[in-house]
């Protein structure tokens, strides 16, 4: 169990409804903005008109979490217990143990949550239980902690009979989990990107530039869009497919401007191969930690077979583009 | 999209003989590896676990 020096509490009222603010901060957040300073202020708030009677919600202290809660409850009186999650979300925060059964224990004592409530349930998303020990909690605070459903919006329908149906315990990636994700991927890749197609350019001018470009966009854009459909079940391997199918217009351009130089386009060719899809690969693999199932052990084993080859690939590959064009530049070929 | 679409690669150890079939682990779970069973849970989806 880590030890971490977390925020006193605080007593405060929230409502159901976001301000314009509110929208802005979430805008943030996707993009990447401060990335982990979306935090709202641990400790114990007032939804609406709780009595001693209401539900006790517990959340992270990161403001998508918080803010999804309170919008979910629309029409619902309760209390939000929120833990210092240090800004980040109930899942990978449960994971490292800052949603965890001490933080749970400290809230509700330093709170004083007993006092607040008559009842003794906590309830908690589901996708809290991988860091919290509810026997233990039940021994420390006399509270039981019950586990909700996956999403906020499934709330009002779990609390007409506090049971969640198997699609509330599901965990999805739909088409829209999956996009919203795409802005902090590209913020993350902008800079490197605009090397790259600068580097590019003075290489190989406009084709080169263009592939360059493709083929991260490829990775952090249309990766994620595609991932489903993508052949094969490691992420690696899909990112080398995705990388060599939106590669082709520029092999066809790339044989077409060539065309008197047989050995020297084929050589081009083969070095684009060799660059660029181990540039999508990289990126693809990186998704791994966005996606609700690749496991850490599953991520390790991508890693150990495919960083070598996307290395030697991407290294042999820019050799190889490098020679061809000190080659064709000083006129041996 | 469903969690049988990765490579099935975990640590995951389930000991039957000590599970006291409680059914905690097959209400949290979210990807279904664990289902609840007559004296104690099944390990229905090992290769989901992550």
């Amino acid at each position: 169990m880590p030890v971490l020096r977390t925020h006193k509490s605080t007593f405060q009222t929230t409502t159901h409804t976001l301000t314009a603010a509110n929208h802005w901060n979430h805008l943030l957040a996707r993009f990447g903005v401060k990335r982990a300073w979306h935090r709202v202020e641990p400790g114990l708030y007032k939804l609406g008109n709780p009595t001693p009677e209401s539900p006790v919600f517990v959340t992270g202290n990161y403001t998508l979490s918080f803010d999804a809660l309170r919008v979910a409850l629309s029409g619902i009186d309760a209390s939000i217990l929120v833990l210092d999650t240090f800004g980040v979300n109930v899942w990978c925060a449960a994971g490292k143990g800052t949603f965890g059964t001490r933080e749970l224990i400290n809230r509700v004592q330093d709170t004083r949550l007993g006092d607040v409530v008559i009842h003794r349930i906590l309830i908690l998303p589901q996708l809290g239980a991988p860091g919290v020990a509810a026997h233990e909690v039940k021994k420390a605070t006399g509270f039981r902690v019950e586990y909700g459903p996956i999403r906020a919006d499934d709330l009002p329908e779990y609390m007409k009979t506090r049971k969640a149906t198997p699609e509330m315990r599901t965990a999805n990636f739909t088409l829209r989990d999956r996009v919203v994700l795409i802005p902090v991927e590209l913020v993350g890749a902008f800079l490197p990107m605009l090397g790259a197609i600068l580097a590019g350019y003075l290489l190989g001018g406009w084709l080169l530039a263009g592939a360059t470009a493709t083929s991260i966009l490829a990775g952090t854009v249309l990766f994620p869009i595609l991932l489903p459909y993508l052949p094969s079940r490691e992420f690696s391997f899909k990112g080398f497919v995705l990388g060599a199918l939106v590669l082709l217009p520029f092999l066809f351009l790339h044989f077409n401007f060539n065309k008197e130089f047989v050995w020297q386009s084929v050589l081009g060719v083969l070095g684009y191969l060799l660059v660029f899809p181990a540039v999508t690969a990289f990126l693809s693999l990186n998704f791994t930690g966005c996606s609700p199932f690749a496991s850490k052990t599953g991520v390790r084993f991508e890693i150990n077979k495919y960083i070598p080859i996307i290395a030697w690939s991407f290294g042999v590959g820019i050799v190889l583009t490098i020679v061809l064009r000190i080659l064709n530049l000083t006129g041996v070929a | 999209m469903e969690a049988s679409l990765y490579i099935g690669i975990n640590t995951l150890l389930y000991e039957p003989e000590v599970c006291i079939n409680c059914g905690m682990c097959s209400a949290v779970c979210p990807h279904g590896v664990f289902q609840a069973g007559e004296t104690s849970a099944l390990l229905v989806k090992p290769a989901d676990c992550m």
